[in-house]
Order: structure tokens, then sequence, then C-alpha cells
């Protein structure tokens, strides 16, 4: 009696995680192909990217790319594949160098530059004081 | 010491994180403090 | 079940002589962890000081994880079969979990001001991160919505199992999906992307915490084993 209330709580279980594990993989198809939180300039370039709404496009800004009018920024991002103009004007976040990543929200007011309400830099991994490479 | 509390200008980031580290950790302390006086008490 | 009240026997007592230990580890630790982390831990070249925010930051994050792991492991064998340590665990487990997710996200958010340009951001890693807090808060709810403390641990462990579906979403999230959240910079093909100094400080705090965890958790099983023989 007890040996079969024992085997059934263990079917019960074993069909719990396989369902969660179906649900699981569902969610995971699911944002894989939904809820990526950037594109990239080359998603733009082959027209995956929604051009007439509101979006995040990130990447690197490019080394030198970086020029200043007053509080106006115009900088390039590049997957190191394709490249997108930027323009934005406010307060940039510490973390935003040339060279190092970058996320933007905006528009593409025109096909060849992008208009950004919001500019989030992104760190990397690395952590390590000024002297190391 | 100065230099050391500002922390390079991120002195309320760095000091607010720690700070609030440190609180909810000795809440959860006490809270099991108080806990165990009401179970030992006759 | 004389076997079962013996394992709280021996329990008991052990429990109470392993106590001070983990008290005492997580007070030595912590002091070394934070003498380390902001004294000779030397400055990030791109973060600056700010960087001494991920101290307590990804200590705090891998404690939400382990805890709710070391919750899944009760939660099975409670549904497995009677195990009052496992129940006493579980459930008190839940409100220590739920501290160290709440530091993550405002330590996290403390230091993303700053350095990314905001608080916050729903990307996947810190969605799936408050989806682990919001989990906490419905165990906790749960556990005590029920009185009577073997039904609450039942209830409990189902949601426990169904919730832990999350664990590996979180701790992948940034790589399978683009985030803002940097990816993971210890356990990462290559080797460690930190300085070996700044990890030094990282683990002594992690290890501060989890002798707090233990330190706490024995405390309270204790507790509820009292507050059951009255």
């Amino acid at each position: 009696m007890l040996e079969r209330l024992y085997k059934r709580r263990i079917a019960y279980i074993l069909f719990t995680l396989l369902s969660l594990t179906v649900a699981g993989f569902l969610v995971i198809k699911a944002f894989r192909e939904n809820l990526l939180f950037y594109f990239v300039p080359s998603d733009i370039k082959a027209g995956k990217a929604p051009i007439n709404h509101t979006f995040r496009l990130g990447g690197l800004v490019e080394k030198g790319s970086v020029t200043k009018e007053g509080l106006t920024v115009y900088f390039t991002i590049t997957d190191t594949h394709e490249k997108i103009s930027v323009t934005y004007t406010g307060i940039l976040p510490d973390l935003f160098r040339e060279g190092h990543g970058v996320i933007v929200r905006g528009q593409m007011k025109d096909s060849n530059l992008f208009t950004a309400e919001e500019v989030l830099a992104k760190h990397n991994e690395k952590y390590a004081p000024p002297d190391m490479p | 010491m100065m230099s050391f509390l500002e922390m390079g200008g991120y002195a309320v980031y760095v000091w607010s994180a720690y700070g609030v580290t440190l609180l909810v950790l000795a809440l959860n302390i006490l809270t099991v403090f108080l806990d165990d006086s009401k179970t030992t008490a006759p | 079940m004389i076997k079962h009240y013996d394992s709280l026997k021996i329990f008991y007592p052990l429990a109470g002589r392993l106590m001070p230990w983990f008290g005492w580890a997580f007070a030595l630790l912590g002091i070394f962890g934070l003498y380390w982390g902001l004294f000779l831990a030397p400055i990030d070249a791109v973060q600056g000081e700010a960087y001494r925010i991920m101290f307590v930051h990804v200590p705090s994050a891998w404690m939400s994880l382990m805890i709710y792991a070391v919750m899944t492991i009760c939660a099975i064998t409670i549904l497995l079969r009677r195990s009052k340590i496992a129940e006493y665990w579980l459930l008190s487990s839940s409100s220590i979990g739920a501290s160290f997710t709440f530091l993550t996200l405002v330590t996290g958010s403390l230091w993303g001001r700053p350095m990314w340009g905001t608080w916050w951001v729903w990307d996947a890693r810190l969605t799936s991160e408050l989806i682990l807090l919001f989990v906490y808060l419905g165990i906790i709810a749960l556990g005590n919505a029920i009185p009577e403390k073997r039904k609450a641990a039942q209830a409990v462990s189902m949601l426990t199992v169904v919730g832990s579906i999350n664990l590996p979403i979180i701790k992948f999230s940034v790589d399978w999906w683009t985030t803002l959240h940097q990816p993971a910079s210890i356990f990462r093909a290559g080797g460690s992307a930190i300085h070996p100094m700044m990890l030094t400080a990282l683990l002594l705090m992690a290890a501060s915490f989890t002798c707090y965890y233990f330190w706490l958790i024995l405390w309270r099983v204790r507790i509820q084993i009292r507050e059951n023989k009255q």
C-alpha cells in the first residue's frame, strides 16, 4: 500500500518536471524570437528592425566617431559588419566610451540617421585596474 | 580618508548599496532573534 | 515514526553546535571581505570606484539563486517522503531568499543609474530576477496562508518545484538573449575576467553571505522544532 503511494508520488513529480521542461522550452523559444532587448546594425540593413517604430539599437561606439556640438552628440554604432549613425541630445552615462558597448532607444527618422531619445552604456564582463590590458 | 568616503564621486550610490545591504541583513537577524526569545520564554 | 523523531533529536543539538561557527564565520569573513573590497582591491579602469557595488551585488545574486536551489532540494524531498527537517528548512528559507533577491535588485539599480544611465530596464536578466522575487513572495504568502505546517509545506513544495524553472533562465538569460546586463565574468569560457584582488574580495563576501544563510536557517529550524513540541 505504502509502496504504491510512493510510486504514484514519484510518477506525479516526474510528470510535473516533464511538463515544466516542455513549458520552459516553449518560453525560451518564444523569448528567443520576440524578446530581444535590442537590434544590431546588421538587423537594420537586413530589414529585420521595426524601422517605423521606436526600437533599441545596440553595438559598439566606433572609435573616433564621437563629435559634440554643445549637448548634441553624433557617433556611429557598429557591430563590426555594419554601421549606423546616431544623434542624441542630452547627458551621456558615465560608461559611454569609444570602443565600448552602447544601447540607444529611438527611431530611424531618416534612412541613414538614428535619432536617440535615450542612451544606455553597456558594460562588458571585464573588471581590471587601469594598468591592466 | 575624505577621498575614500567620496568614492570618486559615486559616494551616494556606493554607500547606499552597502547601507541597504547591512540594514537588510541586520533586520533578518533581529527577526530571528525576536522569534527565538518568544519560544524560549516559559 | 520513531526513526523520524530520532533524526530531529540528532539534528537539534547538532544545529545548535554548528550555529556559532557559522555566525562567527559570517562576521569574520564579512569584515575581511569589506576591508578587501573597499581598501585592498584596486580601482576599476572603466567604472572607477562605482564598481565596488559589485562586492555586495554579485554575492547577493548568487545567494538568491543558491537559496532557491536548496529550497528545491527540500521541496523534492518533501514530495517524496515525510521529513520535518526539510519542511522547516523550506518554510524558513523563503524570507532570507527574498531578502537577497531584493538586495540584488536594489544594489544593481544603484550601480545601473551612474554606469548604464538608468535605474531599470526590462531586459531578460533583470526581468527574470524580478520574477524570482515575486516567486519568493508567493511562497512566503502561501506558507503563511495555510495554518497547518505539514499542509503548508506540501503546497509550498509544489510551488517551489514549479518556480525552479526560473533558475536556469536567470543564469543563462545573458547568453540566450541580448540584454543590457553584462555576461558572466567568472564562470565563463576562457577563464575569469576579473582581476585576482577583486575576485578575492568577491569570494570572501560570497563565503560570508553563505555562512549567514546557514547560521540563520539552523537557528530558524531549531525555533520551529521547539515551537512544534510545545
